[in-house]
């Protein structure tokens, strides 16, 4: 029976790496948003953060990966200056809502890399458009839904595969799973 | 990629196919229905304004009648032109928004002080469904369809 008299310890290492993943998912952030706008359709991004969140889950426990995608989120709000304006509060909710999604593929291991990507890429669509709907009380934003989720198709792809060509590297260097779970 | 994700997939396209079906097959008013432009703003809240539609086709913004006496900023007058090529501006919560009416083509949003400007690259909305928002600006204008209203004629009763 654990006691709650016991400290949870957290290691150095698992520490320096958890900090790490949170930056690394801001940089691809703000590398995104640097970039010039290559699709028609306002609300479809590459969801280059999404990356970090697939490599975190096949390496920390989920409530790692929750800590790592809360704090970028804020962070990311914080660095923007959007911090608890209406697009925090989306592009939030469309990350913790592809978080949760992804986590619960996770326990599919039928699924590879690839598909929690594209969950995820699902899940972060709607998770937006769900919040928009919120903010401005009117469902009409449902209607661009399936544009999204066929935009969220090679957007997952993208995400997925880099994902698993990352987990790969990983793989060799020892910090992934094989030296059990952080 | 595993098969099931190979499954997985073919169920998100399949899911935005049906999506796609939906709105072919429900989403153009029928006849006996109206194109309602509904516009939502901080200034007045929520007004609506609506438009006869023709055979589903877009030809223009024709107001018969508004329900919100309170549309500051646009004249009712701009609205029922509805063949000319219109420009009139509402009051966001972060400035004035400049719509763009252009017959045959649609409303946009053309000119916004937001930061990421979404509402101006939505373009041009000119069917059932479709919507330009401005969460910063907190504005919405969607084109929805609605049960025609009946004239003063047609009352039924009036209870006092």
């Amino acid at each position: 029976m654990p006691s709650f008299n016991k400290q949870t310890r957290i290691s150095p290492r698992k520490m320096v790496l958890l900090a790490l993943m949170i930056t690394l998912s801001m940089g691809l952030h703000a590398a995104e948003s640097m970039m010039p706008l290559l699709f028609p359709m306002p609300g479809i991004k590459l969801g280059l953060a999404n990356i970090v969140t697939v490599i975190c889950l096949f390496i920390f426990y989920p409530r790692d990966v929750f800590i790592i995608v809360t704090l970028r989120v804020i962070l990311v709000g914080f660095v923007a200056g959007s911090f608890l304006t209406p697009g925090f509060w989306i592009s939030g909710s469309g990350a913790i809502l592809s978080f949760l999604a992804m986590a619960a593929a996770c326990r599919f291991p039928k699924y590879s890399a690839v598909g929690i990507s594209l969950v995820g890429a699902v899940a972060h669509n709607i998770g937006q458009l769900a919040m928009v709907s919120v903010l401005m009380g009117n469902q009409a934003v449902f209607y661009y839904l399936p544009w999204l989720l066929v935009w969220a198709v090679p957007m997952g792809l993208l995400t997925g595969f880099s994902a698993k060509a990352a987990i790969k590297a990983l793989r060799k260097t020892g910090l992934d799973g094989t030296m059990g779970m952080y | 990629m595993s098969r099931h994700d190979w499954i997985l997939l073919a169920g998100i396209v399949f899911a935005a196919a049906i999506g796609f079906a939906f709105q072919a097959f429900f989403g153009n008013p029928s006849e006996d229905q109206m194109l309602v432009l509904h516009l939502t703003a901080p200034a007045y809240g929520s007004a609506e304004a609506s438009a006869p539609e023709d055979a589903g086709v877009f030809r223009g913004i024709k107001v018969e009648r508004t329900t919100a006496e309170a549309l500051e900023g646009i004249s009712i007058a701009d609205l029922e032109s509805g063949g000319e090529e219109r420009y009139w501006q509402i009051q966001g919560a972060n400035g004035p928004l400049t719509l763009h009416f252009a017959p045959g083509q649609g409303i946009e949003i053309i000119e916004a002080q937001c930061p990421d400007q979404i509402c101006v690259r939505t373009g041009f909305i000119r069917k059932a469904g479709q919507s330009i928002v401005c969460v910063p600006n907190e504005v919405m204008v969607a084109l929805q369809t609605a049960e025609p209203t009946k004239d003063k004629g047609d009352v039924d009763a009036i209870l006092q």
